[in-house]
């Protein structure tokens, strides 16, 4: 992010500095605002993997979908699973869609982004800060007015001033002093253990992430009041390593309202209840790329119903062990995951499982582990996070349980992974791996990982429609409000 | 603490400086008291650095300190007869704190991850984290809003007790 967006964040705090004086001074009969230093808002994703993203939050106009950007209709954006764009580091089912971000309110300060990842699992939009350094995109401060509004523009969708991630944007703090609390630098022994910071194009294998997911903001569900359920604006104190207000040399964990946090851009557009996810099919064995389209809106337009798609609803109690997914089957007629009856003698409120869910940006289908589901980790070291099943492919069902009552059988492969061919194919509907993969110097120490849930990846919405649908958002007539899932 | 004096007055960089002083030896020994392989007395460290509830519950063979965080994340942590803590699981919207949980284990979790990130495909970043040394054995799993996992050190497990419990 260039130096001008700094200073037109300095020339706005003292113009602020300079209102709030003048209106200190006034006789009005409302109280005059109280005098804040305006703070900038910045966001840390953690993985598991002890891989994170750190960035500024900023407003941008994103429009995605319609003719100019790769799509046959206002409301459809292309989808094509290949190797991305950065060659040395080739990615395997990962599908990428085209986005168009403004300088807000302008037509003419823009960039297309091709190769963005689609991901149903998360909520926002997050851009590299390499790709938006042309642009004037003003920070999100703290308890600010962030006026987001959406609509269509020239033939695609358009989420005005929406709060997205601008990944890596050193201007603040500056000298990319990263906080302690995202990148889990030691200070008490010394250690230079870290996690790894991979919020650039060349890490990423994608020019961003497209969060499209089953909630508006990134952090708070709104709506649903339950203690942690909208903890990044309201717990006592802010969870670690997600929202932080700055200064400019440093950052510190906040609590941060919904409306200034990163937010999923399809709740703007005119077809703002949903996304539906059409991947061709892939059979066994894997194909070089493969193409498809998302459809924005569910039951909003014509082509985009519901059709005799089941819709899953999510699980929407906190305290459920399911919460936020739904219970798989596995095999039909067997073991319900999350399993509430494997529980600590112990303890009262003992479920230690999560909902199985279903997430494009997932590049295989992450199940169980070697001796619940039976099927043999791959040994070697490059594979052993994978599947290599003895009969390869391994034909397999499952059945997904909703809360609510509705169920759906899936049928799946899971080709030996040490039989495909990674080298010419990108898109492979049947990769799977273990939640927890068994290491071979110490198989014993893993036996009946608990983990017990699915994460239907990507291999999953290949030759299905998939839609996930938005909570909070108001639905069509006829349409169920979200959140959940259908296929 | 990093703290930018330019912009400040001598008489505030005084009373920063003061304050980050006290701030830092309120915070050093937190951050020095590890949680997994540590004593029993670090279990309160934790409960201090989250700025959570406690709640222990007592078995023949070990007591649980389930610690309840402001932001909904729950960390039960496993002591034995002798004062150790040989386990602790988590489940909850937001990931806790590995470097303060782990404590020594901490380098072993981040070599772990080091391999995942290294794997062929690579796996998703939040495809689950499994460790399984002889100093460690950990299960990390779950997605934004949902996370769950457990880790302990073999060794260190009370006799008769199954590492199953751990959750």
């Amino acid at each position: 992010m260039g130096g001008n967006v700094r200073k037109i964040g300095f020339v706005i705090l003292i113009l602020t500095l300079v209102f709030a004086v003048g209106c200190g001074g006034s006789s009005s009969s409302t109280p005059p605002p109280t005098p804040t230093t305006k703070t900038p808002v910045a966001e840390c994703i953690q993985f598991l993997d002890n891989s994170f993203f750190f960035g500024t939050v900023r407003l941008a106009d994103v429009k995605i979908g319609g003719t100019t950007l790769g799509g046959s209709a206002v409301n459809v954006a292309p989808l094509a699973v290949n190797a991305g764009p950065v060659s040395t580091n080739p990615q395997t089912n990962v599908a990428y869609t085209t986005v168009q971000v403004c300088t807000p309110g302008s037509t003419t300060s823009c960039v297309t982004i091709p190769n963005v990842a689609v991901d149903t699992g998360s909520s926002g939009l997050r851009i590299p800060a390499s790709l938006v350094s042309s642009l004037n995109l003003p920070n999100v401060y703290l308890n600010s007015i962030t006026p987001a509004s959406g609509g269509s523009s020239n033939g695609s969708e358009l989420a005005s001033s929406v709060p997205i991630h601008v990944m890596g944007d050193t201007s603040i703090p500056t000298g990319n002093s990263i906080p302690t609390t995202c990148s889990q630098v030691p200070t008490s022994t010394g250690s230079t253990t870290t996690g790894q910071e991979e919020d650039d194009v060349a890490h990423l294998g994608a020019n961003g992430l497209l969060g499209v997911g089953n909630y508006i903001y990134d952090c708070d569900v709104v709506g649903n009041a339950q203690a942690g359920v909208n903890a990044c604006s309201s717990a006592s104190t802010p969870p670690p390593g997600t929202y932080y207000t700055c200064s400019s040399s440093s950052c510190t964990p906040a609590l941060v309202p919904a409306a200034q946090q990163v937010r999923n851009p399809v709740s703007l557009f005119t077809d703002n209840n949903g996304v539906i996810l059409k991947l061709q099919n892939v059979a066994v064995g894997g194909l070089p790329t493969a193409t498809g389209t998302m459809v924005f809106g569910i039951g909003t337009q014509s082509n985009n119903g519901l059709g005799s798609a089941v819709v899953l609803t999510l699980d929407s109690n906190f305290n459920d062990p399911a919460w936020s997914g739904f219970t798989t089957v596995f095999p039909v007629g067997g073991v319900s995951y999350p399993n509430s009856t494997e529980n600590n003698l112990l303890l009262a409120n003992n479920s230690y499982s999560i909902g199985s869910f279903l997430d494009s940006g997932s590049n295989g289908i992450f199940f169980l582990d070697q001796p619940t589901s039976g099927i043999t980790d791959c040994s070697g070291s490059s594979l052993n996070f994978y599947y290599c099943p003895a009969t390869s492919p391994d034909s397999l069902q499952a059945t997904n349980q909703a809360t609510g009552g509705n169920s759906s059988l899936v049928q799946f492969s899971v080709s030996a992974a040490n039989t495909l061919s990674f080298a010419t194919n990108t898109a492979f509907s049947d990769l799977a791996g273990p939640n927890t993969p068994q290491n071979p110097g110490n198989p014993s120490s893993l036996q009946k990982a608990a983990d017990g849930y699915f994460d239907w990846g990507l291999p999953f919405f290949y030759g299905r429609n998939v839609y996930t649908a938005i909570q909070g958002v108001t639905p069509p007539s006829g349409v169920q409000a979200g959140p959940w899932w259908a296929y | 603490m990093k703290i930018d004096i330019r912009s400040r007055s001598q008489v505030t960089t005084q009373i920063v400086l003061l304050a980050g002083l006290v701030l830092s030896s309120l915070l050093l020994p937190l951050h020095a008291a590890a949680a997994l392989g540590g004593d029993v007395t670090s279990v309160e460290a934790d409960q201090q650095q989250m700025k959570a509830t406690r709640a222990v519950r007592a078995s023949a063979n070990y007591s649980v300190h389930e610690i309840t965080t402001p932001y909904g994340t729950v960390v039960r942590e496993y002591v034995s007869p002798d004062g150790k803590v040989f386990g602790v699981a988590w489940r909850g919207p937001f990931l806790p704190n590995f470097q303060q949980l782990l404590g020594d284990s901490y380098a072993t979790f981040t070599q772990a991850a080091q391999e995942a990130r290294s794997a062929q495909p690579r796996r998703s970043r939040n495809a689950p984290l499994a460790v399984a040394q002889p100093n460690l054995v950990m299960h990390s799993g779950g997605h934004t809003r949902a996370y769950v996992g457990h880790a302990y050190v073999p060794a260190m497990i009370p006799q008769g007790v199954d590492a199953q419990e751990i959750r």
